[in-house]
């Protein structure tokens, strides 16, 4: 450890602060963690003292961060998360591993801010904003007019929410303790985090479930949304359960589809598997939206769900891409081929060797 | 071997190092591994299973040189808290900056930012074919 007697500031102690207090970790457990005193942490967080290089390796290792972090002022991360996970649950009682992917989120927005403004291409937000008074129909059409697609399956819902302004990436979260999380922050704008383990149906029922959040100014919000609906839902997420559902599957197109169809009162798994595909969402988000609209039996959805086998469908885009988004990668790209950021920088950016990152650059410049 | 050559050092970065294995002249690291470092961050990037380079670090540990004091390891951290730039350029420019060596880089943005610390530089053709 070294005295601060240098005229330089290298390491900031408001960010080592600020990783800390994300995670919601206390002094003692960080200076236990890293074989140290409680009065070293202090120190290093109030710039008395600094930590060596191998100890600040480990905190960034510790708090799910980026050396580059504790090295300059970067933008707070939201006060307060409205927690809506799993019941039971509280914040503070989430394991360590799935704070981290809170600050590994940060991590990617601080990081597409950074290379945005390397190119001078910062996301302009288009989202419109609803009063809380605003029926979810009315917000659903509202949206579908924005993206100018009428009734019909919003199966690119993820580009042309990127279009909009709204930062997205998806991240596996541990324990599947949460489905989503989103916030507008003060200078990424909107951002939503989806759990990567769940199914792509599922992503996109979450992703619209999250935007009714940001866009009806619910506050930063970290949802559970369970496999099968809970009727008795506090009123905020069965709002943002509302406006996904207009969203995603707006009836009057549903309908036709489904008379098209010829179904049953009573569809086979397959059929509403792929009347789910269409619309790119889960069987039992369709199943429920069929049941609300009387075209299919009570309890009929839930049944189909607990006796469903699983079938694991191989990603058509490696998963780096994926969770990263179309946007982020290809600003991460053109950065690189500008010269605002170096061979190591895109790769860590992209998750993926530097030989890989260098062959992808080759190989659309072909 | 050549002698004069090898009276010089050189630090090496990951682009460097990654283009030397892709074209096949991993022999001509072997024959100068006396006058090569890697620096430890550069080598985490590059020491893939099974690589070329791989089977050349673990044949020659003692090409792979961690930072040696406090202003090796505070010149990196200046140079990797600046934008755009990651973890193994910013050690081998640290390295090279205060080893006062010359730096095999290919990659643009490194190669700025250490040509703007007043290093040398060299491509690695220029290394391999005339350094």
């Amino acid at each position: 450890m070294n005295n601060l007697d240098s005229k330089s500031r290298i390491i900031i102690g408001s960010q080592l602060q600020k990783a800390r207090e994300l995670l919601q970790l206390t002094l003692e457990e960080v200076a236990q963690e890293l074989n140290v005193s409680f009065n070293d942490i202090i120190n290093w967080e109030k710039e008395k003292t600094r930590p060596i290089l191998k100890q600040l390796e480990k905190l960034a290792e510790l708090y799910g961060r980026e050396i580059d972090y504790f090295l300059k002022e970067t933008p707070a991360p939201p006060e307060r998360i409205e927690f809506r996970g799993k019941p039971g649950q509280s914040l503070k009682e989430l394991s360590r591993d799935i704070k981290i992917i809170l600050a590994r989120f940060d991590e990617l927005c601080r990081t597409s801010i950074e290379f945005e403004d390397l190119l001078n291409k910062r996301l302009k937000v288009e989202l419109p904003r609803f009063k809380s008074s605003d029926q979810p129909k009315t917000v659903a059409k509202g949206l579908r007019d924005i993206f100018n697609i009428e009734e019909k399956p919003l199966l690119d819902l993820r580009n042309l929410l990127e279009e909009k302004g709204i930062r997205i990436f998806e991240l596996p979260i541990p324990e599947n303790a949460f489905s989503g999380f989103s916030f507008w922050h003060s200078e990424y704008g909107p951002s939503v985090l989806l759990n990567a383990k769940d199914t792509k149906g599922r992503r996109n029922f979450t992703l619209a479930h999250e935007v009714a959040h940001l866009i009806y100014d619910h506050g930063s919000s970290l949802c559970y949304i369970p496999l099968i609906f809970d009727k008795y839902a506090a009123d905020l997420e069965y709002k943002a359960n509302q406006v996904a559902i207009e969203l995603l599957l707006p009836d009057l197109e549903l309908e036709k589809d489904f008379s098209k169809r010829n179904l049953s009162k009573t569809p086979t798994e397959k059929e509403l598997a792929q009347m789910a595909s269409k619309w790119g969402v889960s069987v039992q988000a369709l199943g429920y939206r069929l049941e609300n609209l009387d075209l299919i039996e009570r309890e009929l959805t839930n049944k189909i769900v607990e006796t469903r086998p699983k079938h694991p469908r191989r990603p058509k885009a490696p998963i780096w891409q994926r969770q990263l988004g179309n946007r982020f990668v290809e600003i991460s790209i053109e950065a690189y081929k500008k010269n605002f950021i170096s061979s190591g920088r895109l790769a860590h950016a992209l998750q993926i060797p530097i030989r890989k990152a260098i062959e992808i650059v080759e190989q659309r410049s072909k | 071997m050549d002698i004069n050559r090898d009276l010089f050092q050189y630090v090496l970065d990951s682009s460097s190092l990654i283009n030397i294995e892709r074209n096949r002249k991993i022999s001509h690291l072997r024959n100068r591994k006396g006058a090569i470092i890697i620096p430890e961050k550069v080598a985490v990037e590059v020491n893939m299973p099974n690589s070329p380079l791989h089977r050349l670090i673990s044949r020659y540990p003692f090409i792979v040189h961690p930072f040696q004091n406090y202003e090796e390891e505070e010149e990196y951290l200046k140079i990797r808290g600046q934008s755009g730039i990651d973890d193994g350029e910013a050690a081998a420019i640290a390295l090279a900056s205060k080893r006062n060596l010359p730096l095999v880089i290919d990659d643009k943005m490194g190669k700025m930012k250490a040509e703007n610390h007043g290093i040398e530089t060299l491509s690695w053709q220029d290394f391999i074919f005339r350094g």
